[in-house]
């Protein structure tokens, strides 16, 4: 019975001894006069969470970093869509432009887009004689969500064109109409091999919602880069520690999700 | 290799399409009641956030003293801050309708912007460096490596007429902890900020190492050929200088009292003497 | 309303910056990449060893690697390496000056960034191997050094490839996020001159067209190195 021990029992066996480790050596850390680094952090955090010292109204902050992340997201499921049904269009006056702006979209870098997009639009626009101001967290979030759009559009055609061709044969012989096959035999299947593949882009648009600190928004980097400047230098590993275990802490489960998601979907090919 | 092409085909098709346009600022800005100011907010003493979270500072009673004019007793003023590498998009884009920001007057700034009636006259960079550091003239930083901010109007002079290596950051914060970490000798900017900085108790250890080579004026921004709105914000100014405001605002905010700004005041009293 | 101003570009000096910073920008790219191949290269084969305390710290490097910004990565390399001691003392003036250089951290923060990733690549194109082929190469008595050589690396790398190319490519993408910590890459000039000249718009399109160019052309070179290396009718499912 003792030599039972499987591998996976030993890998987190040993991966909540390095927790345990770390967890140690921040006690051990602390103890040693870290603790006031951490006090510091921890009296900063309700600014470095909801850009608001009291922790109440949610002003900023990584509350923001979570806000913005989930408009570029719908945003990006908006234009994505279309983009991704333009791409698998049979019209090629269609289909191609689709793809050249998708594959644009693709190989531009996130942060030069999100620059790009800060200058490009105008911060006042002209309708009908009213001006609306466009302010900078619009921009940001149009500007994270054109790449992901286009990983989006992506993700729905790969998931599409995986489905097996025996699927449209078979539904093509039972007499189902194009549009039917569609929406009753393929875009069923196709959706469980997407939403893997979504879960993972909202990780990583997430993660690039660092980069709208160039826009000036008070998001977590704006927040910690300011309140860094009240901070002496042996503090600020702490606050960076800090900082990276929150997007950590979001984005990781997401990520385990999506992997258990994609897992079970492996399965049901064909 | 087609796909490639016609993607690069295509950034170039969209990189032709897109601009930004304004009209008549004076008549707008009278139209909505509201003047709206590009302030700094980190710059003691022109404009910064007191206890309570407002901007405020010489600059912005400026600002509000120029809405008041413009728009009568019920003028409002709305604040957006900005910062050197921002304001003149902002500008330009119609953000805001005049820049009152530690605006200095430049040729390259010229091109792009017009400017108002010059009303303070603020030293040029200096640098700040530890108090060991042996440097005492610009001379002497060819080839040293500086920490500096973008979008700086001094920049360019730096590097060209003095040979020195600008490191530059984003950032004021980023640019001070670069200089505690030595990666850069110095950091030159703008002489009042970092002259403030040596005060605090934790920058104890540097000086002003090397003075300012050049004062220059400072103005509001305003956008091109809007000659209405400029002729009005100068009545403004000249206004306000003659009735001593400048000086009164000098006062508040515990700033040093300049010779410019008296000279102008004197000036501006003769000029507008009926 | 065509009002697009490129007068700048005429200035040698702008010019010579444009050209520096795409240099700097590839050879960050591609040495961060090379880095990252080789990260990549022996965690994937440290996991096929199945050594539980080795996978343990494995998986637990590609996941914080992975699940955090490389932006604040590359800030805290830059900001704290030196402050919790990677120093050293410069011989001419007696400082004590940072270990790393700003291009130093970011090379650093990318090859991490790009090696949890090709770990994560290589693992999946270890694992999706046919069992069929390797148990094939066991039969014919092939030990287990020349069945990697021989049969998994030729296999493995072509599955890898397209995840390869994804990796590189989006290591060149981020490696504008290096001009936060001003390594003088592309968009670190890119903020130079459009604060000289403050033409925003037009420095803005013209480097995202760079940008968008050389990611074209690298990854259409890695397709065309995926075509020539195929197995022909290998891994064409329909």
């Amino acid at each position: 019975m003792a030599l039972l021990v499987t591998y996976a029992d030993k890998k987190r066996a040993v991966q909540l001894g390095i927790v345990l480790a770390v967890a140690a050596w921040i006690g051990l850390d602390a103890a040693a006069g870290g603790g006031e680094g951490w006090a510091r952090v921890w009296a900063r955090l309700p600014i470095l969470l909801t850009g608001n010292g009291s922790g109440w109204p949610l002003s900023g902050g990584f509350a923001l970093n979570i806000f913005l992340s989930l408009c570029a997201m719908a945003l990006a499921a908006l234009l994505g869509t279309v983009l991704g049904f333009g791409m698998l269009a049979k019209n090629r006056l269609v289909r191609v432009p689709c793809f050249f702006v998708m594959n644009f979209l693709r190989n531009s870098p996130w942060l030069v887009l999100l620059f790009a997009m800060l200058y490009i639009i105008p911060f006042n626009i002209r309708l009908f004689g009213i001006s609306i101001a466009v302010p900078a967290f619009v921009k940001a979030v149009i500007g994270l969500a054109l790449p992901t759009a286009a990983n989006f559009a992506e993700i729905i055609r790969g998931a599409v064109q995986s489905i097996h061709s025996g699927q449209w044969e078979a539904a093509r012989s039972l007499g189902y109409m194009p549009m039917a096959i569609y929406w009753r035999i393929i875009l069923p299947q196709a959706l469980r091999r997407m939403i893997p593949g979504w879960m993972n882009l909202y990780a990583l648009l997430m993660i690039a919602t660092s980069l709208a600190t160039v826009t000036g928004i008070q998001d977590v980097i704006t927040t910690l880069n300011t309140l860094l400047a009240m901070e002496n230098e042996r503090v600020i590993v702490y606050f960076y520690i800090t900082a990276l275990f929150l997007f950590f802490a979001f984005c990781y489960p997401l990520a385990l999700l999506a992997r258990r998601m994609e897992q079970s979907v492996k399965g049901d090919s064909l | 290799m087609k796909t490639t092409i016609l993607t690069i085909a295509s950034s170039l098709l969209l990189a032709l399409g897109l601009s930004a346009a304004h009209a008549d600022t004076l008549a707008d800005v009278k139209s909505k009641g509201t003047l709206t100011i590009g302030v700094k907010n980190d710059y003691p003493p022109y404009g910064l956030l007191n206890d309570k979270g407002e901007i405020v500072g010489f600059e912005v009673d400026l600002g509000k003293y120029i809405a008041k004019e413009l728009l009568g007793p019920d003028g409002k003023v709305e604040l957006v801050p900005v910062v050197a590498s921002n304001r003149i998009e902002f500008l330009n884009s119609g953000r805001i309708d005049i820049i009152l920001a530690t605006l200095g007057v430049t040729p390259e700034r010229a091109k792009v912007i017009d400017f108002s009636e010059y009303y303070v006259s603020a030293p040029g960079p200096s640098i700040l460096a530890p108090k060991s550091a042996t440097f005492s003239k610009w001379e002497e930083m060819k080839g040293l490596t500086l920490c500096g901010i973008q979008g700086s109007y001094f920049n360019k002079h730096l590097t060209e007429a003095y040979g020195i290596n600008l490191t530059n950051f984003k950032t004021q914060p980023e640019a001070y902890r670069a200089l505690k970490d030595n990666r850069c000798v110095g950091f030159a900017f703008d002489d009042m900020t970092l002259r403030k900085k040596t005060e605090e108790a934790d920058w104890a250890g540097y000086k002003i190492a090397i003075d300012p080579y050049e004062y220059i004026p400072q103005a509001a921004g305003i956008r091109k050929d809007d000659t209405a709105f400029r002729e009005a914000v100068n009545k403004a100014i000249l206004k306000a200088e003659a009735e001593g405001k400048l000086i009164e605002w000098e006062t508040t905010y515990g700033m040093p009292h300049a010779k410019y700004i008296a000279e102008r005041a004197e000036a501006a009293k003769a000029k507008l003497k009926p | 309303m065509f009002n697009l101003d490129y007068s700048w570009l005429a200035d040698p000096v702008y010019q010579g910056w444009l050209i520096r910073g795409t240099l700097t920008t590839i050879e960050l790219a591609f040495a961060s990449s090379a880095i990252s191949f080789v990260i990549g290269l022996f965690g994937a084969l440290a996991l096929t060893l199945r050594i539980a305390w080795l996978d343990a710290f494995i998986e637990l490097f590609v996941e914080v690697f992975r699940n955090t910004p490389p932006l604040l990565q590359m800030l805290f390399f830059y900001f704290t390496l030196s402050t919790i001691g990677l120093r050293v003392t410069d011989p001419a003036t007696g400082v004590s000056v940072p270990l790393l250089s700003a291009f130093a951290c970011a090379l650093i923060s990318l090859s991490l960034f790009g090696g949890a990733l090709c770990i994560e690549a290589f693992r999946s194109g270890l694992d999706s191997l046919p069992r069929a082929v390797t148990e094939a190469a066991r039969s014919l008595g092939y030990s287990r050094w020349q069945r990697f050589r021989r049969i998994e690396a030729p296999i493995a790398s072509r599955i890898c490839l397209p995840a390869l190319t994804n990796i590189m490519t989006n290591q060149f993408k981020t490696t504008s996020q290096a001009s936060v910590i001003t390594v003088p890459e592309l968009m670190y000039y890119a903020g130079q001159i459009y604060n000289d000249t403050f033409r925003t718009a037009e420095v803005m399109i013209l480097v995202l067209f760079i940008y968008v160019s050389l990611v074209s052309l690298l990854s259409w070179g890695m397709v065309r190195i995926e075509r020539a290396l195929a197995f022909p009718g290998y891994g064409r499912a329909h």
